[in-house]
């Protein structure tokens, strides 16, 4: 059967870091390893928080196909009980029903229905009917208990409708048998379609074994101390009043002694209070100690090494805070009140909530008196093996099994009928809205758009859509873009099954991409007016690669990325090369900061792909330094670039000159290096070393084949005022690729002399050529030729002249290495590793 | 009185004949001479009793002969071999011849008599005594309270008291040359000088009393008594009462002394715990003080702490306004490309139509088709209006795709800034929640645009329908 659980209980900001956000990790998680392999279990997120998508998409990674975590969209704000406006509230309900309908679920599992008072979640159940079973989670009905605390004002109105909620459920699940017995005395609920499945706590961190040190520097001077632990909530009911009034019962040494350190944000929130009423029962400021939040791993080892833990409690649905502290072994006592009996167990262990001198008492039993303390400590051990998320999983799992097995089971849609479902599901919803109290015509876009951006896709074709917006916008043939042809080429023509792909073009600054077409081979979009017409639609499973390098339009889409994120869409980078990170002092320093910002969005997609595994390297190090800013997933991979010229898309024209000068080249060394003139290529020193060599009389030519790149104007001015300039020494510029190849044919050797370099294509190109090659030893190089190189080392022109020398009489003896095996791809392989790399997973 | 019934009382009461013996011995020293001087001297014990100072005179060289009214005390004297005489021990006495008697001893006895009869048995006794012959007279003392009281009256045929005062003058009326009086019997403890209690002081004074009396006689002879006359015997009532007194007082001043040095080591005590108190308070003060500064060096943290994230947000704004000036300045560089790119191709157009003309002018069908003249008119308008249509459409592309940011840069900087510092994110997405800016129907993407339509389309029919 197909179950859909809504996750909001671990994404609310209220519930997140208290036993409900607890409850829906633990409980969710290993309800999915107890599913697997028997049912289709997905997760819905809703999409409004949008931190939590990444982290909990990284949390279930392990346990969970990627494609089986939805994330629904909700663009209308605010909707929280507090200051919410209710035709919004409503409409986002019905935009969430809508959506899990389209997962056609048998089960839609709620971890907790009460949330959205505070904050923008929502919850409804059997707003729409699609045949689905109800299942909801509900905690205690502590409110009903305490109605005078708890629901004075607004707030009743709002807990009312989310018991209705809990009312409309076909099965209720809740966490104690003390929650169950008020729910049935309160909510006048059926005994038997109330399921009792009790918390448990994350045995991998809760437990006895510590691990050294803590996260957080100012613990460990308080966990060196002696003292009594609290953690939790600061509501009314866990009553830390009359515990603080007890502390201040116990003997004056004990209290000398031991201390009270209270952790829970809400807690250190509420110490001001706390610390007045403390000084009102006499006691000193310095005696209490607010911690605040403290990570899970930092509140273990804090458990850990405490004298004594205290939950006074006087009305709890479960008690998850004791339950942990038993698991780390040290004595636990409570109140006898709520829920605390069935998780505590030892009669011993528990006190009257409303009594200071008992609780008082227990304390200073639990503190002083040795019997006492192992008896506590003991009971501990044996209670926390008693509950485990494992077991309570397998009984949720039965639950369902047994409740779905008894009812009708519906056949599951096909495509075509569920498109139909849909259809009349939407024309419902239309006058759904329509009819909400409170109808605001001009939200109702707000309602289109998040519908739009909730749909899931159903012809099971997901689409690749390829960023070239520089290509588009400048073409400049730059190594990079000649690349980005290839690459882009390839896919359209690759046909990957069930992968529709398609060029994109961005723009500086906006946020919607736009389909480029291609006409007598350039790729362009369209004139303004129809612009609109060529927006893409992203949608969920889609992927979006960024295969062009646009720095300036990736960082204006940093928000863009995240949100295309939660909507579901995979988002990859294509990495050339983190020159202006390892060598800066080659680009303007403007070209530099602006590389380093689009790093920073790089690392908040899915992924980059590098075109090496040198710069797979550099990248993983650089992330490493900045790994607070990653996105949780994201992941470095590399694929090796192609090379047969011909597929991509070759430029053509010769100059007049060009067979004059071709034919000069017969019957001499010439030597070659093809590349845009930038100061990292190595240019300088190359001529320079080839200065010396015709100064030794070595008769030997030098062609220098590529356009002038930025900061080389003295070297530049070098090349034209050259004496050997058209002798020895040609410089072409911006030549066509037809040319080139012409070029590669009647050369003698390719020097690579580059300081840094991506990939290092013209190593490629040249084996193509079968033209040998110089090489400066880089780790990149070496990854790409391998042992089909000469290799040569050192920034002086010295060093080349002498490795130039050297290679001239392995050349005339034939000893030099040949290029012509190196491994290379073509570029359909190289699109095709590619593509794995973003597709595959 | 019965007689068994007396001897039957002193033998309760009196006392084991030991313990008498050895009383009466305190007497030898005062008899000895006597024996000396006058050998086998006759020795006569008025109411003798049972007959000790009898059996002691005659142990020590004296012929005793004694007198008892109790025929049983009697029985127990000739029992014992010695003479005694059943009779009036005054009247008895007026029969002895003169200066017979080395000793006279009424031993216990004056009390048994009336006052005249004592004057009489001293009277008697000064005739019948030889030269320098003594009479000893014992009898229970006065100043013993308890003796007064109580022990004196245990013997129902006492009459009464007789102090020492009184006795010893006696003998100094009817002419005894020397009266000595000791006191007897008293505990030895006592005598030493011991711890004094109210019970020794009632009842620790020497509980008999003897007077000796001395007849006159030879004076060398009379010398050789002067040594036991002039001692000092038993515990009287003035020297008790002192030493009681005394050493009470000494109690007293033992104690003022403790307790003045208990008072001051009190004092000491109780300034140095005033200023130990002083001292705390201060500790206590400076303590308090502490606490407050930490509070306050706290709060100005987190007052740094939020300048400091402030000053954060700050440089993210301006970098977000650098970013968006940025792409704002390309986005124009592009435009103005494309702009540069039309105009080019409006003027190579133009250069077109204008060497069209040209041809036209210099062509002969232009000379043939003067009547047509009048398009040239037309092209030139024409030419003119597609001059200005190239431009429009590039800037209100600018314009319009300018615009085109839905979430302004300050929501998405603020939603930045809530995910990347916990601390005060609570109160920006916890506490209720703002607006966000509301999606606009030309904002919205295709698929979005169509579902809008149809929702449109829906409710319109629904209305038309009610």
């Amino acid at each position: 059967m197909r179950i859909v659980i809504d996750m909001q209980g671990a994404q609310s900001p209220a519930s997140c870091t208290r036993g409900v956000g607890r409850h829906s990790l633990g409980l969710v998680k290993a309800f999915l390893g107890a599913a697997k392999g028997r049912h289709d279990v997905f997760l819905v997120l809703n999409g409004v928080f949008q931190d939590s998508i990444d982290d909990l998409r990284a949390e279930f990674s392990e346990l969970l196909p990627r494609q089986n975590i939805k994330c629904w969209q909700q663009y209308l704000s605010p909707v929280s009980g507090i200051s919410g406006d209710f035709f919004s509230r409503k409409a986002s309900e019905l935009v969430r029903e809508w959506f899990i309908g389209q997962l056609d679920p048998d089960i839609v599992w709620s971890t907790n229905l009460q949330e959205g008072w505070l904050d923008e979640a929502v919850s409804s159940v059997k707003k729409i009917d699609n045949g689905a079973l109800y299942c909801t989670t509900l905690h205690d009905v502590i409110p009903l208990i305490f109605p005078k605390e708890y629901l004075a004002g607004d707030i009743k109105y709002w807990y009312q409708e989310k018991l209705n909620f809990s009312k409309k459920s076909d099965i209720l699940l809740t966490v104690s048998q003390y929650s169950k017995a008020k729910i049935v005395e309160y909510l006048h609920f059926e005994k038997d379609r109330i399921f009792v499945v009790p918390n448990a706590c994350d045995k991998s961190v809760f437990n006895h074994a510590g691990v050294s040190g803590f996260d957080r520097c100012d613990l460990k001077s308080i966990a060196a101390g002696r003292y009594i632990l609290y953690s939790g909530g600061a509501d009314k009911h866990k009553n830390l009043q009359r515990l603080i009034t007890a502390y201040s019962l116990l003997a004056h040494d004990v209290r000398e002694k031991y201390r009270i350190v209270f952790i829970g944000e809400s807690v250190k929130r509420c110490s001001p209070q706390m610390l007045e009423h403390a000084a009102a029962v006499g006691l000193r400021p310095d005696r209490l100690i607010f911690l605040g939040y403290v990570s899970d791993a930092d509140l273990a080892e804090l458990k850990r090494n405490c004298a004594l833990f205290v939950f006074p409690s006087y009305s709890e649905g479960f008690g998850l805070p004791p339950l942990e502290a038993m698991a780390c072994g040290c004595p636990v006592i409570t109140s006898n009140a709520g829920s605390l009996p069935e998780v505590v167990g030892l009669g011993e262990a528990l006190f009257d909530p409303y009594d200071e001198r008992d609780m008082a008492s227990k304390m200073f039993l639990g503190l002083t008196d040795d019997g006492y303390r192992n008896r506590l400590i003991e009971n501990g051990a044996a209670r926390a093996k008693l509950f485990s998320w494992e077991s309570s999983a397998e009984a949720v799992l039965d639950i369902f099994e047994r409740e779905v097995g008894s009812k009708l089971k519906r056949p599951r849609s096909g495509p075509e009928s569920l498109a139909n479902d849909l259809d009349l599901n939407f024309r419902f919803l239309a006058r759904t809205i329509a009819a909400i109290p409170g109808f605001d015509e001009s939200k109702l876009p707000a309602v289109a758009q998040a519908l739009a951006d909730s749909t899931l896709p159903h012809d099971g074709n997901r689409n690749l859509y390829i960023d070239i917006s520089c290509l588009i916008h400048f073409d400049h043939a730059t190594g990079i873009q000649r690349v980005v042809r290839a690459i882009t080429n390839e896919f359209r023509n690759a046909g990957l099954p069930g992968i529709r792909a398609s060029t994109v073009c961005s723009f500086v600054g906006q946020k919607k991409f736009y389909r480029a077409e291609q006409v007598n081979g350039k790729y362009h979009i369209p004139e303004e007016p129809q612009l609109p017409g060529y927006e893409v639609d992203f949608c969920d499973g889609d992927v979006l690669l960024f295969l062009d390098l646009h720095p300036g339009s990736a960082i204006s889409k940093k928000e863009e990325v995240r949100r295309l994120r939660n909507l579901g869409v995979r988002i990859y980078f294509v990495v050339y090369d983190l020159l202006p990170v390892s060598h800066p002092q080659f680009f303007p320093p403007d070209m530099v900061d602006e590389f380093n910002q689009w790093l920073r969005v790089v690392i908040c997609s899915d992924g980059a792909v590098c075109i090496s595994l040198d710069v797979a390297e550099k990248l993983k190090k650089w992330v490493s330094y900045n790994a607070a800013l990653a996105a949780k997933s994201f992941k470095v991979d590399y694929f090796h670039l192609g090379a047969d010229l011909l597929s991509s898309v070759p430029s053509k024209g010769l100059p007049f000159n060009a067979q004059k000068l071709l034919s000069s080249f017969k019957n001499k060394a010439v030597f070659l290096m093809v590349g845009t003139i930038e100061p990292r290529k190595g240019y300088e020193q190359v001529l320079s070393a080839f200065e010396r060599v015709w100064r030794e009389g070595l008769e030997v030519s030098l062609v220098i084949v590529g356009k002038q790149g930025w900061l080389v104007e003295s070297v530049v001015e070098k090349f034209r005022n050259h004496p050997e300039i058209h002798k020895r020494f040609f410089w072409l510029e911006g030549i066509s690729d037809t040319y080139l190849e012409k070029v590669y044919a009647t050369s003698t050797c390719l020097i690579a002399a580059s300081e840094g370099e991506g990939f290092g294509l013209p190593l490629i190109e040249a084996a193509q050529h079968q033209l040998p090659i110089i090489a400066r030893d880089l780790p990149v190089f070496r990854e790409v030729a391998g042992a089909h190189a000469y290799y040569f080392s050192g920034k002086e022109p010295q060093d080349l002249a002498d490795a130039v020398v050297r290679w001239l009489s392995l050349y005339r003896s034939g000893n030099h290495p040949r290029s012509g095996n190196m491994p290379r791809l073509t570029w359909k392989e190289s699109a095709r590793t590619l593509a794995e790399k973003i597709l595959g997973r | 009185m019965d007689n068994d019934f007396y001897r039957a009382f002193e033998e309760k009461y009196r006392g084991s004949r030991d313990l008498i013996l050895s009383r009466l011995r305190a007497y030898l020293p005062f008899v000895g001479p006597l024996a000396k001087l006058y050998k086998e001297a006759p020795v006569i014990d008025l109411g003798c009793g049972r007959g000790e100072w009898l059996q002691l005179m005659a142990e020590n060289g004296f012929k005793p002969h004694g007198v008892d009214l109790d025929e049983g005390m009697l029985g127990a004297c000739r029992g014992s071999g010695f003479h005694a005489e059943k009779g009036d021990a005054v009247a008895w006495l007026a029969t002895l011849p003169n200066e017979s008697q080395a000793v006279v001893s009424a031993i216990h006895f004056v009390e048994h008599i009336t006052f005249e009869q004592l004057q009489s048995v001293v009277s008697e006794s000064l005739r019948v005594l030889k030269p320098g012959g003594l009479l000893i007279m014992e009898t229970p003392n006065p100043e013993n309270i308890i003796v007064a009281t109580q022990n004196f009256y245990f013997d129902p045929t006492h009459r009464h008291l007789i102090p020492a005062k009184l006795l010893s003058f006696l003998p100094e009326y009817y002419g005894f040359a020397r009266v000595k009086t000791l006191r007897l019997q008293e505990s030895k403890d006592l005598l030493r000088g011991g711890a004094l209690s109210l019970s020794d002081v009632l009842g620790g004074i020497s509980p008999d009393y003897a007077v000796i009396a001395q007849k006159s006689g030879v004076e060398t002879f009379l010398k050789t008594f002067d040594a036991v006359f002039a001692g000092n015997y038993g515990l009287d009532f003035e020297t008790l009462v002192t030493n009681y007194h005394a050493q009470r007082e000494n109690r007293v001043k033992q104690i003022e002394t403790k307790t003045e040095q208990a008072v001051a080591k009190a004092e000491q005590a109780a300034i140095q715990g005033a200023q130990a108190e002083a001292k705390a308070e201060q500790v206590g003060t400076e303590a308090q003080e502490a606490v407050v500064k930490a509070w306050q060096a706290e709060a100005k943290a987190e007052q740094a702490g939020t300048e400091a994230q402030e000053a954060v947000v700050k440089a993210w704004q301006a970098e977000a306004k650098a970013e968006q000036a940025r792409s704002e300045a390309q986005a124009a560089v592009s435009k103005a490309q494309q702009a540069q790119i039309q105009a080019e191709q409006a003027a190579a157009k133009a250069d077109q139509a204008e060497r069209a003309i040209h041809a036209i002018y210099a062509s002969r069908s232009w000379n043939l088709t003067a009547p047509l003249r009048w398009m040239d008119v037309q092209i030139g308008k024409f030419l003119q209006d597609r001059k200005q249509g190239f431009f429009a459409p590039v800037w209100s592309v600018y314009r319009k795709f300018s615009g085109q940011y839905p979430f302004s840069v300050k929501t998405s900087v603020k939603k930045e800034i809530a995910s990347k510092s916990p601390e005060i994110s609570p109160s920006l997405s916890s506490v209720g929640s703002e607006a966000a800016p509301l999606i606009t129907a030309e904002q919205l993407t295709p698929r979005a645009r169509k579902i809008y339509a149809d929702f449109k389309a829906v409710i319109k029919k629904n209305n038309e329908a009610s």
